[in-house]
């Protein structure tokens, strides 16, 4: 007995040995995002001899696991790959780390407006932002060679386009990710913001009057101009796209290489043309940053990897080697000659941020439900969805 | 020459005549949107379905009145029968065919739009264009796994061992003494076993790795790694399952065989805590290994699976040993063994039927679990199968159904191997009647 | 050897001289004694080794304590031998009690709280603001709106709070020799300095770094920075005195402290803890409250779905396995070897596989559907809610069907044969005798069989969470509880989903009405079938 015990000491021993001083760090990224990071952090590690580990984990799941083990110690010191609108949870769960004084005045003068809104609460910054990204225009240029300059134009084309089984102009329309555009564009708004300037989850504008026309707007899309045919989804979007019949789309740089390999290459980026009486149109857009967690045991350390992560040169490699557009100015500046990358910076000029306070989450059930029932027939009521929607957000 | 054969040459000409007319006047099928129709094709199916029954059966009919007139009626019926059930072996199997196909498909994706030309099925779309077939989704997932060369070997070996014993249980019907055939049987069966153990045991997270640009490893992307997540699977669920059969079967023996006070009692609490939906209590569950450092860890989930399993098992044992006469424990124990001594000559030899099937229980029950272990294990190289083909279908839109097809397809062949290897110990217990409640 | 009388009743045989009459009270406690012993051997072994290994991980424990139980019911066993029933049951129990029983405890317990993602004890960041004034036990804050307790249970009443100074001190260093850092000036008075961050031009970002040891203007660096950092630009890391008060209400800006703050303290910044607590049935008024909008219509499909795919499963089940039942027909081994392959699929697979086929545009049953004209346009599987259901009963059939034909298949050859031929001799014709003979046989059978697979289905989670995951939305419903949601993937959704919330509580409130519906279910299987129905306690 005693024998085994001695050996089951010394296994235990070398077991806790392993472990030595470094960094954990979780990332939702993969492929080429991941390969990219994998040479930051070895660079990381050479230029401050820390050493750091990656633990990669599932994107859908990293926030629930995050909210759940940071506080039990379990968490790795840094979460990189974060949407910025998951940022306000975080935070409230006291699983987000503020980073006001990691900001210093060189790097906000640089930083994408948008991308700094987005991880800012309450005046204080609680991520670093990497890049930024969200839908414009993409059009196949084999079809629409001459770009439509007004959303009137663009309908026309598309109506043009649409017959049998080619279609002109189609996006994933039930998504309020997508559809927010015109909600927004037509003067409808998620959050009002108060005095200081932070978001104010009382005061809805999804059921105003400019909302209200937004959705019409999207109604017609499906039924008086007949664009999109029902049961459209993400995939019958992207499929049709992907095999030419579909013209033009409104989607996000994250589809761009499957479209390349399947074959689309003469491909436009810009942003959905203004309508009639210039008003631009604005959407939601992301930003993906780092996360640094408040329970850290190294904290030093953790802070120098994610200004290191977040540094501009950093995010020009990044553009270059992933095509993300870089949430740096002077990053973004080094790399527009690709014009992707350009036309994507260019849509998302306008964009909105997607709100980052807790009460976005209790949104997109109740909107994605009344677009369902606003898409599904001629006849549907979009302000009584709207109001409804509006009410269940409000009430929860 | 028997008039009903004569019959039975006529009832074919009138059924291919009545088919060939009804494929002639079936007018083209028309363009709705992404769809090709048939107009009233229904009709022309179910006509035509029954044109096939009718002359089968009639054939059947026919054939019997020559053969034994008496049980003619049987015949047809039978006919029919076996055109009834291929019909829905059919039904159970399109979906099945359609994964096959789309997991050999250059396309990632189910959202095509089918070509112009070819077969009608094709062209419709209820079947997969094969003009793109190819293995370009198996080269993708499969891609970036390097086995070692004595893995390779043991794959082989295992292979190898697989086909004699294949080979050995077809032969067993035509030997005259299958029973000599049987301890090569069980020495293969067992290559079969230590060559997968060792397999498990032995794939490592470092041989999943690219090379980029600069030919530099890399890991490998989450969508390359499934051989490790069908082996992390089967080292948990394997683990599970033995864990159940060791810990079980001394109390549902406890349960079957000893009258002690709270023995009733503790059977309902094994009984109704199992009733429990296990993945709520996954906040618990979370802290609990969390205190126990065995979080992201195998150890952890084996341990959370166990609880449940456990209860379930015990009740099972219960339920057969209580069918099985105590005759040879007593004889044993008049014989001067001891309870435990029966127990473990006994009663454990006699089980070996039960046990497994406790064990294929529960190892294919873990297999499809996913809530506990997308919680317990956070990092990838820890996924199952069931979260690793989650993540095909949970980025933020698309699903890249080629892919999840191709490794739906691997992940399912160990499940499919051994249910198929030990299926009549699986479903024999429900066919026996062995399994109560 | 004695003859061994195979004729006697097996319950005969069993050992009732080991049943001693030593009540179940006596045993527990023994066998509890032995647990906690163990318990406290696992742990002081555990915190011994601590000492010398500091790394060692907790699950040490469990080890030690293992061994030490082993010693412990050895002796026990030699002292009172009445207990040995107990020691074949034991490891099932500990197992059963520490990785089932103590979780399913804490989720009850979770129940009558307000646990949740973002009520989690931690301190709220977010909530993170100014103190502009203190006049005795009243602050005065900035923001009032990031501070705001409105989801906590009695808003700020009770809720502790950190109240803290700066910790950032800009100043100016004026040599940096390795990890040895000279100050223009020592750090302030009676703070110490936890930190360095000095600027570094190279990459735009201050370079952070613990400080080891302090004297005066000197510090020493846990590590030297990099790059050559621009020594008028140095932050130092102060400690930021913390302490903690509980708020007794708060007024607008104003907040009560239960307690007034040190002399000294410069209090700067504050922030309240997400505290969680004792809701009492809040959680269950809560489901209460949704009765119209998710409990009601939930809790009627759960029962819908549950029966029908239960009865769709036997009809079904029943007749393939009585045409395969058929003694005259060939090929039987192989068509039931063929017709169990999707009990051999891996349902997360094929439940995923089902996702695609039901498309609307592209899924393969819509074109079957489609091109034989079944239907005018296209049916919205997923997007729409009785097409919707029924596609979950149309896979959950396919799913079910081998099972059930298995089980059949089973009870029919249990019925004896001669029955049939004696049947027959009756002049009873094959309908005839399938009602009269296998039917009320096969229903003895299967009543046990289809009460376990309602019992089942009731809870079948994977189904509905892979297929449709509970959608579509629906315009009665919530955005946890939509047009297939069953209860327990809504609680699914409310514990681990509801992207505000993470309310645990409420998920584990309603994880108890679902068990109580299931443990109800399972007394009615248990009264039919007898299953429990011995004697309690011989």
């Amino acid at each position: 007995m005693k024998k085994y015990l001695i050996v089951l000491v010394t296994l235990f021993a070398g077991l806790g040995l392993a472990f030595g001083q470094g960094l954990t760090v979780w990332t939702t990224w993969r492929d080429l995002t991941l390969e990219w990071f994998q040479n930051e952090t070895a660079a990381f590690t050479e230029a401050f001899g820390v050493p750091v580990e990656i633990v990669r984990v599932d994107f859908a799941q990293a926030q629930p696991d995050w909210l759940l083990s940071a506080p039990a110690g379990e968490a790795g010191d840094l979460l990189v790959g974060v949407p910025h609108d998951r940022i306000g949870e975080l935070a409230a769960a006291g699983v987000a780390a503020n980073m006001t004084s990691f900001a210093t005045a060189d790097f906000l003068k640089d930083l994408s407006e948008q991308a700094r809104v987005g991880f800012t609460i309450g005046g204080k910054l609680f991520a670093l932002p990497m890049y930024v990204e969200g839908p414009a225009l993409i059009v196949n240029a084999d079809l629409v060679p001459e770009a439509p300059a007004t959303y009137e134009e663009l309908l026309a084309v598309a109506q043009e386009l649409t017959s049998g089984d080619s279609f002109g102009f189609m996006y994933d329309s039930a998504n309020f990710y997508f559809s927010y555009n015109w909600l927004h564009t037509f003067g409808g708004f998620v959050f009002g913001r108060d005095a200081q300037g932070d978001l104010d989850p009382a005061e809805l504008g999804l059921a105003n009057e400019g909302a209200i026309r937004g959705g019409e707007a999207i109604k017609a899309l499906r039924h008086e101009l007949g664009l999109i045919p029902a049961g459209t989804d993400y995939p019958t979007v992207t499929g049709l796209f992907s095999e030419g019949a579909l013209a033009m789309t409104y989607n996000g740089p994250w589809e761009i290489e499957n479209f390349r390999n399947a074959g689309i290459t003469n491909l436009k980026v810009m942003p959905i043309p203004p309508l009639a009486d210039g008003t631009p149109f604005s959407g939601f857009m992301g930003v993906q940053g780092v996360v640094l967690n408040p329970f850290s045991k190294n904290r030093a350390d953790a802070a120098n990897f994610t200004k290191w992560l977040a540094r501009p040169a950093a995010q020009v490699s990044l553009a270059q080697l992933s095509g993300r557009i870089p949430a740096s100015g002077s990053a973004l500046a080094q790399v527009n000659d690709d014009p992707v990358i350009a036309g994507f910076g260019q849509a998302l000029l306008n964009a909105e941020p997607m709100p980052n306070i807790p009460e976005m989450g209790s949104v997109w059930g109740p909107m994605g439900t009344a677009l369902t029932v606003i898409l599904e027939s001629a006849d549907s009521d979009v302000a009584g969805s709207l109001t409804q929607a509006a009410s269940e957000i409000l009430g929860n | 020459m028997n008039r009903n054969y004569l019959s039975m040459a006529g009832v074919v000409a009138a059924a291919a005549t009545l088919l060939t007319l009804l494929v002639a006047t079936t007018p083209p099928p028309v363009t709705e949107e992404l769809f090709l129709v048939i107009p009233r094709g229904w009709i022309r199916f179910l006509g035509g379905f029954g044109v096939v029954v009718a002359a089968l059966s009639s054939c059947a009919y026919l054939y019997g009145r020559a053969r034994r007139p008496a049980r003619a009626g049987q015949y047809a019926l039978t006919a029919g029968t076996h055109l009834f059930i291929w019909l829905v072996i059919g039904l159970v199997f399109y979906p099945v065919v359609y994964l096959l196909s789309v997991s050999f498909n250059r396309n990632n994706s189910v959202a095509n739009i089918p070509p112009k030309g070819g077969n009608l099925l094709v062209r419709s779309g209820v079947l997969p264009d094969p003009a793109e077939v190819s293995l370009v989704q198996y080269a993708k997932v499969l891609s970036d796994t390097h086995l070692d060369p004595y893995q390779w070997g043991l794959i082989v070996l295992a292979t190898l061992a697989l086909s004699t014993l294949l080979g050995l249980r077809a032969m067993r019907k035509r030997v005259d003494n299958p029973y000599r055939l049987e301890r090569y049987q069980q020495l293969s069966a067992w290559g079969i076993f230590l060559c997968l153990v060792a397999l498990v045991l032995s794939i490592q997270p470092g041989h999943f790795y690219a090379l980029n640009r600069a030919g530099e490893q890399i890991p490998a992307s989450s969508e390359r790694m499934i051989v490790l997540y069908i082996r992390n699977t089967l080292l948990v669920s394997g683990t599970t399952g033995l864990l159940a059969v060791l810990l079980s079967t001394t109390a549902g023996y406890a349960f079957a065989r000893m009258r002690f006070e709270g023995r009733y009692q503790t059977l309902l609490t094994f009984v109704f805590v199992q009733m429990f939906p296990s993945f709520m209590a996954l906040v618990a569950i979370f802290y609990l290994m969390s205190y126990l450092d065995l979080l992201n860890t195998f150890v952890g989930l084996i341990l959370a699976y166990s609880g449940a399993a456990i209860a379930f098992s015990s009740w099972i044992f219960k339920g057969y040993l209580e069918s099985v006469s105590p005759s040879l424990e007593e004889a044993a124990m008049v014989d001067g063994a001891t309870r435990w001594g029966a127990f473990w000559r006994i009663i454990l030899p006699i089980s070996v039927p039960m046990l497994l099937f406790i064990f294929l229980l529960q190892f294919i029950g873990t297999y499809s679990e996913f809530i506990l272990a997308n919680t317990i294990l956070i990092g990838q190289e820890h996924w199952t199968v069931g979260i690793g083909l989650r993540q095909f279908s949970s980025g933020r839109f698309d699903t890249q159904w080629g892919a999840l097809a191709a490794s739906a397809v691997l992940g399912s062949l160990p499940i499919l191997l051994i249910f198929y290897s030990f299926q009549e110990a699986l479903t024999g217990q429900y066919t026996a009647g062995g399994v109560k409640g | 050897m004695k003859a061994i009388d195979l004729s006697r009743d097996a319950k005969e045989f069993l050992p009732r001289a080991k049943s001693t009459g030593v009540s179940l009270w006596r045993s527990l406690l023994l066998l509890f004694a032995a647990l906690a012993s163990a318990s406290l051997m696992g742990a002081v072994g555990f915190l011994v080794l601590r000492l010398v290994v500091p790394t060692a991980p907790v699950y040490t424990s469990l080890v030690f304590a293992l061994v030490s139980l082993v010693l412990i019911l050895r002796w026990i066993a030699r002292a009172f031998d009445w207990i040995m029933p107990w020691y074949y049951v034991l490891p099932a129990i500990v197992f059963l009690f520490t990785f089932t029983f103590f979780p399913v405890i804490m989720t009850f317990v979770l129940a009558f709280t307000d646990y949740a993602g973002t009520r989690n004890g931690e301190l709220n960041i977010k909530s993170e603001t100014r103190v502009l004034e203190v006049d005795g036990v009243v602050l005065t804050i900035e923001n009032v709106r990031n501070f705001d307790c409105a989801d906590l249970r009695n808003g700020c009443s009770g809720v502790r709070t950190l109240l803290y100074a700066s910790g950032n001190h800009p100043t100016t260093a004026t040599h940096l020799d390795g990890t040895t850092l000279t100050l223009e000036e020592p750090a302030p008075a009676g703070r110490s300095v936890l930190g360095v961050e000095l600027y570094l031009p190279d990459l735009g970002f201050g370079f952070e770094t613990d400080v080891v040891a302090a004297d005066g203007a000197t510090l020493m660096l846990e590590r030297a920075p990099p790059f050559p950092p621009d020594l008028e630009r140095t932050t130092l890391r102060l400690d930021r005195d913390a302490v903690t008060r509980t708020m007794l209400r708060d007024e607008g800006a104003e907040i009560t402290l239960n307690s007034p703050l040190p002399d000294s303290f410069e209090v700067e910044a504050i922030a309240r803890y997400n505290d969680f607590g004792w809701v009492g049935t809040g959680n269950f008024r809560t489901i209460l409250r949704q009765a119209t909008s998710a409990l009601i219509p939930i809790f009627t499909w759960n029962v819908l779905f549950a029966v029908t795919t239960v009865i769709v499963n036997t009809v079904a089940g029943v007749f393939l396995a009585v045409l395969l039942n058929n003694p005259d027909l060939r090929f039987k081994a192989l068509y039931r070897t063929l017709l169990i392959v999707p009990w051999a699929l891996p349902n997360i697979i094929t439940l995923q596989v089902w996702r695609g086929f039901l498309n609307q545009n592209f899924g393969a049953v819509n074109r079957l559907l489609m091109l034989f004209d079944v239907t005018d346009t296209p049916i919205n599987w997923l997007g729409e809610m009785w097409p919707a259901r029924a596609a979950v009963l149309l896979v959950n059939l396919w799913l079910g069907l081998p099972f059930m034909m298995t089980a059949t298949l089973g009870a029919l050859s249990a019925i004896p044969r001669e029955l049939y031929e004696a049947a027959k001799i009756d002049g009873a014709n094959a309908w005839q005798s399938f009602w009269g003979v296998t039917a009320p046989l096969l229903r003895t059978a299967l009543i046990p069989i289809t009460l376990t697979g309602f019992a089942f289905n009731f809870n079948n989670f994977n189904v509905i969470f892979l297929l449709t995951d509970g959608g579509p939305p629906v315009s009665w419903g919530t955005s946890t509880a939509r047009g297939t949601d069953i209860l327990i993937s809504w609680a699914y959704n409310e514990a681990f989903r509801s992207q505000g919330g993470l309310a645990y509580g409420l998920g584990s409130a309603i994880s108890i009405v679902i068990f109580v519906i299931t443990v109800a279910v399972s007394l009615v299987n248990f009264r039919v079938t007898g299953a429990l129905r011995e004697e309690p306690n011989t």
